[in-house]
């Protein structure tokens, strides 16, 4: 039962991207939900089918802003390990440093979003101001400050002098270091803590059941982490811990991502310190045989999983499943139920929402497949 | 009071952010702007067309080729396989027109730059 119903976007200020939630309500708390996806799907998938191996790699990294470099990462871990390619070990350090690093931005976005959302306007800024540091090693190495395009088939666009290396170990320990009395806030702050313990509870029996991955996992208590349990590039060289929470509320997984930052400047400074002088192999056209194959990597939200088939050393499919994939549509309805209206946004942006990266098309007509073409699907959707 | 001198010390101080547009815009040395395209070494080979992830690249004859600014992804794909180097990346990122038409360019176009 509910008195009222309340439409929480496709538009809204307090959220990046569009989604509807029309929550009905009792009082001020929530009780029911009819969550409403599908407003920017943009057909990704479609889009690689009877592209080449080498031009895969630049679309799949367009897929997500904020986790470009994890999916470059899985689609070359995918081909790698299909067409059996032994990489040597600069690269590999060179792309799990990158990894990282856009993992440190993306935590850091993801946190000043969150103080916004609880009404820390400065926090945000002051997040925002360290993380243009760790954007600007990204461009001075990549040459692109969103999308970096470095990785290739095998090998790495171009190779990262040591000199480079040596400035970014410096400029990531600078901003660690600022950035301690803003994770000491989260941590302290009475505020805060108010407005995010307890909040956007989701219990570990549930996680498991959902199978639920990445920080919000963590925060759960369940200690899944890909880059221990299935290592790829060079995280098998690396010391480093899995920070877990077993608070289940947005709290823990704030604490969860915050202390992430730590473990990922570890790993920097590690493989920073360990690269070996290598050659680092030209680019060459990559040939593969008709086959399909599927790895995982762990991307700043949780586990990305790319399966893809090749067929004519083009890409006949690729399905992708985003972390948000796996964690929005279960969890949004067993963490919003009992909580108050003005909660909401909180709750949400706790998830780490990426919703261009999680919208799929599914048809099913009676248990039949059916295929649409794009002028059927625009004649029978959009009215267009 | 340690706000206030916090306060009245930004007054002084110099903002965090860069002073765009009006201000010196610098980009890294690797940076992938607008593309520029060499007419003269071209061979007319056709790799860059066939290559664009995205289609951007309409190739007419050898020493003509169309690049649609507006669909590039700036990936970097077409100078990577460019066997004589006749593209390269510019670092001008300020690529907004009303018209989509302008950001097509011509090998005309290019000369005029």
């Amino acid at each position: 039962m509910h008195d009222f119903i309340v439409p929480f976007g496709p538009q809204h200020p307090a959220e990046k991207e569009p989604m509807c939630i029309r929550a009905g309500l009792e009082g001020e708390t929530i009780t029911e939900l009819d969550l409403r996806f599908g407003y920017v799907h943009r057909g990704m998938e479609k889009i690689f089918e009877g592209k080449g191996i080498d031009q895969g790699i630049y679309l799949c990294e367009r897929i997500c802003g904020l986790c470009s470099e994890s999916h470059s990462m899985a689609f070359t871990r995918t081909i790698e390990e299909m067409l059996g390619l032994d990489v040597p070990m600069r690269v590999r350090h060179l792309r799990s440093i990158v990894t990282e690093l856009s993992r440190l931005h993306s935590h850091m976005i993801w946190a000043g979003f969150m103080a916004h959302e609880a009404g820390y306007e400065t926090l945000f800024m002051y997040l925002m101001r360290e993380r243009e540091r760790i954007m600007d090693i990204l461009e001075r190495t990549t040459g692109g400050r969103v999308h970096y395009g470095i990785n290739k088939i095998g090998t790495l666009r171009y190779d990262v002098p040591n000199a480079k290396l040596a400035k970014m170990v410096e400029d990531v320990d600078t901003t660690l270091k600022n950035i301690e009395k803003y994770v000491d806030t989260f941590r302290n702050d009475g505020t805060l803590k108010e407005r995010l313990v307890g909040t956007g509870m989701i219990t570990g029996i549930q996680a498991k059941r959902f199978g639920i991955v990445g920080p919000v996992a963590r925060g759960c208590g369940i200690n899944n982490d890909v880059r221990k349990s299935d290592p790829y590039a060079a995280y098998d060289l690396a010391d480093f811990e899995v920070p877990t929470y077993k608070g289940c509320d947005a709290w823990s997984r704030t604490m969860v991502r915050l202390e992430e930052l730590y473990e990922s400047g570890k790993i920097i400074r590690q493989l920073i310190k360990d690269i070996p002088d290598e050659k680092i192999p030209a680019f060459k056209f990559t040939k593969a045989d008709d086959g399909d194959h599927f790895a995982r990597i762990e991307a700043p939200r949780g586990e990305l999983f790319y399966y893809l088939k090749v067929r004519d050393s083009k890409i006949d499919r690729l399905a992708i499943r985003t972390p948000s994939m796996a964690v929005l549509p279960m969890v949004l309805k067993p963490a919003l139920m009992g909580e108050k209206v003005s909660d909401l946004p909180i709750v949400i942006s706790s998830l780490d929402p990426c919703f261009s990266c999680m919208e799929r098309v599914v048809i099913v007509e009676k248990g039949k497949e059916k295929v649409y073409t794009e002028p059927d699907f625009r004649r029978k959707f959009s009215g267009r | 009071m340690r706000n206030m001198i916090e306060a009245l010390k930004n007054l002084f101080r110099k903002p965090a952010t860069e002073p765009f547009p009006f201000g010196e815009h610098k980009r890294a040395e690797k940076f992938r702007g607008k593309i520029f395209y060499d007419a003269e070494k071209c061979i007319g080979c056709r790799l860059c067309e066939k290559n664009c992830p995205v289609d951007a690249i309409k190739f007419r004859k050898k020493g003509d080729i169309v690049f649609d600014m507006s669909s590039c992804i700036f990936c970097g794909m077409c100078r990577d396989v460019c066997p004589p180097k006749c593209i390269h990346y510019t670092k001008e990122d300020l690529m907004i027109e009303k018209d989509k038409k302008k950001l097509v360019s011509d090998k005309r176009d290019w000369r005029k730059q």
